[in-house]
């Protein structure tokens, strides 16, 4: 899910690296703010740890394997902030030294990864543990944020390569979408595990964590991450309205390979079905939005609740 | 130094090369490998090729220049290749020869270097797939064997593939050329906010130690229950992460005892020498001009 360079057009990856930076510089004062020296030191091993951890491949259906990725299982052991933070350098590692996501697309990547990711595991997370105490729903809640956070941020990873004009939405998000509730489960399994483990060794850890009020927090980031999308969404069909530089210049390049046929088959207009049928990337467009508004809102009201659950506690 | 699996292969990469020696603990034996920059006249200290960061121990002159300069080099080039269209086939061969010759005087294996970036084809490979329904009139029969590939399609997967490849090789260089203490020094000099700096510092300094530790963790699980799949797979790997994170918290909390007995006060202390010289003024020349080049032609 690390979008390299050159896939993605100025329009989606300058709103990305300047909406992921603001939200990152704001998460580095409150951190700055709420912490000691201490827990910084801890943080910095904590980043390690996610990094280290990432080497976990874990076996996916058909022999393919997946890459732990953390976002969830951070935001639920560290905070909203700090996860949020570790999750970033995390990311911005991978792209300077091992050329995994690019310099562009680095914005794009840490808007997903290092910030949908643990703010939608920290939200599932934390509705779901106010439902009850128990153990089985702390693990639970575990695997359903760990999933969630993986399919939210390759939905939104997919929405971005739309906004881009790279691919279709319907047949983007189908890809996108399906591989990562497959190895979203694996994901949440090993998150479920490592909850479990911590209940089971350290338990003050984790309700250390879960006492970090930084719920209120995520609504805001919600409603930013919201203006965001509209605003990128908007300038996107602004731009599309004009074609642009690039895409004349594909049209113009493109001639000169209309007339190339490779194999002239028996059935020359088999399309593969749904794909590129217009009326059903349409209904998939629509579920995806359903989908984001959805984690988005509940993301939100989570973040309201919490913080009238406050008001009231003092 | 010595834990590494010797590897024998390769005994003709530039930079690289064999000669009689030893490991502490270790019979003499040869295998291909650097010599740290650093190191002085000792023979036996030395990295081994088997990963990226050994390479960043090459004497060179791509490895003397600056970090700054060969991050924003590298940033302005990568800037270039992505707001041009479709790479024509010049652009391509521009870029390819540009980023072989600094490959080449910075004495890496170029060859290593092509595979590891080659990494970003599968993700990009997948869109640039799907990339074709997109274009006007575009249609993806069954990998275009069964009818006509539609022209704008092929060109909009060659652009993205190309970019991708390309853009990994450029960070993959500076990656490879440039020591991770001087890398981190450098973001810290480009005004990366400091928090930050110190978090993607541990990361480089501690993935190792944790790396070697889930490794050992990964090992124990294999040699007790070398049959382990499925469910039962996956909640062991949920306690070895589970365990990981016990360890690391404890060493968080010995390292930064360690941190304070010596004097910490929440700042790092980091290696801010050297100055953007006439040398690292040439390379971000190179690479402006390289940019304007793909960019505007």
């Amino acid at each position: 899910m690390h979008i390299p360079d050159g896939m993605l057009e100025a329009r989606t990856w300058i709103p990305a690296w300047i909406g992921s930076a603001g939200v990152l510089a704001y998460g580095a004062r409150r951190v700055r703010a709420m912490l000691s020296d201490g827990t910084i030191v801890m943080m910095a091993v904590m980043a390690a740890l996610i990094f280290a951890l990432q080497m976990l491949n874990f076996p996916v259906a058909g022999g393919t394997s997946g890459p732990f990725a953390g976002g969830a299982a951070a935001a639920i052991v560290l905070g909203l902030w700090p996860a949020m933070l570790v999750m970033a350098a995390v990311v911005a590692i991978q792209a300077l030294l091992f050329a995994d996501g690019g310099i562009t697309a680095l914005g794009a990547n840490l808007f997903t990864m290092a910030i949908l990711g643990p703010l939608v595991g920290r939200a599932i997370y934390v509705a779901l543990r106010r439902v009850s105490g128990s153990r089985g729903m702390q693990l639970a809640a575990s695997f359903a944020a760990a999933w969630g956070a993986c399919v939210a941020a390759a939905l939104v990873a997919a929405v971005l390569l739309w906004l881009s004009g790279r691919a279709p939405l319907g047949a983007v998000t189908a890809a996108m979408g399906l591989w990562h509730a497959l190895i979203g489960i694996g994901e949440g399994a090993i998150t479920a595990g490592l909850v479990g483990y911590l209940l089971a060794v350290r338990p003050d850890l984790l309700a250390d964590a879960e006492r970090k009020p930084d719920a209120a927090v995520a609504r805001k980031v919600a409603i930013g991450l919201a203006v965001i999308a509209l605003v990128a969404a908007g300038a996107s069909f602004l731009a599309s309205s004009h074609p642009d530089g690039l895409e004349y210049a594909y049209e113009q390049v493109g001639s000169a390979f209309e007339s190339m046929t490779l194999l002239e088959g028996p059935m020359p207009d088999y399309v593969i079905p749904g794909i590129a049928n217009e009326t059903l990337a349409g209904v998939l467009a629509g579920i995806v939005g359903v989908v984001v508004t959805g984690v988005l809102a509940y993301a939100g009201l989570t973040g309201l609740r919490c913080r009238r659950a406050e008001d009231r506690q003092r | 130094m010595s834990q590494q699996p010797h590897s024998h292969d390769d005994p003709g990469v530039p930079g690289v090369h064999r000669e009689a020696h030893r490991h502490a603990g270790q019979p003499t034996h040869r295998h291909p490998h650097h010599h740290r920059a650093d190191s002085g006249p000792a023979p036996h200290e030395h990295a081994h090729p088997t990963n990226l960061e050994s390479l960043t121990y090459i004497v060179s002159p791509v490895h003397a220049l600056d970090a700054r300069a060969k991050i924003v080099g590298a940033t302005v080039l990568i800037l270039g290749v992505v707001l041009t269209p479709p790479l024509r086939l010049a652009e391509a061969l521009l870029l390819a020869a540009l980023l072989a010759a600094v490959a080449a005087s910075a004495r890496l294996p170029l060859r290593r270097l092509v595979t590891r970036s080659a990494a970003v084809l599968p993700f990009a490979g997948t869109i640039a797939l799907l990339a074709p329904l997109g274009t006007d009139g575009g249609s993806w029969n069954i990998g275009g064997l069964t009818s006509a590939w539609t022209g704008g399609g092929l060109v909009v997967t060659w652009g993205i593939l190309s970019k991708a490849w390309i853009s990994a090789f450029c960070m993959l260089l500076v990656a490879a050329s440039t020591r991770r203490s001087d890398l981190l020094g450098a973001l810290r000099r480009l005004k990366v906010p400091e928090v930050f700096v110190m978090l993607l510092s541990f990361i480089t300094r501690y993935v190792g130690v944790l790396g070697e530790q889930l490794r050992s963790l990964r090992t124990a699980m294999v040699s007790r229950a070398p049959a382990l799949r499925g469910r039962a797979l996956l909640r062991s790997l949920g306690s070895i992460a589970g365990n990981l994170f016990v360890r690391s918290y404890e060493r968080g909390e010995r390292i930064h005892a360690a941190m304070v007995s010596r004097g910490y006060t929440g700042t790092l202390p980091m290696a801010s020498r050297g100055r953007i010289g006439p040398a690292d003024i040439l390379f971000m020349a190179m690479a402006a001009l390289s940019a304007f080049a793909v960019a505007l032609y």
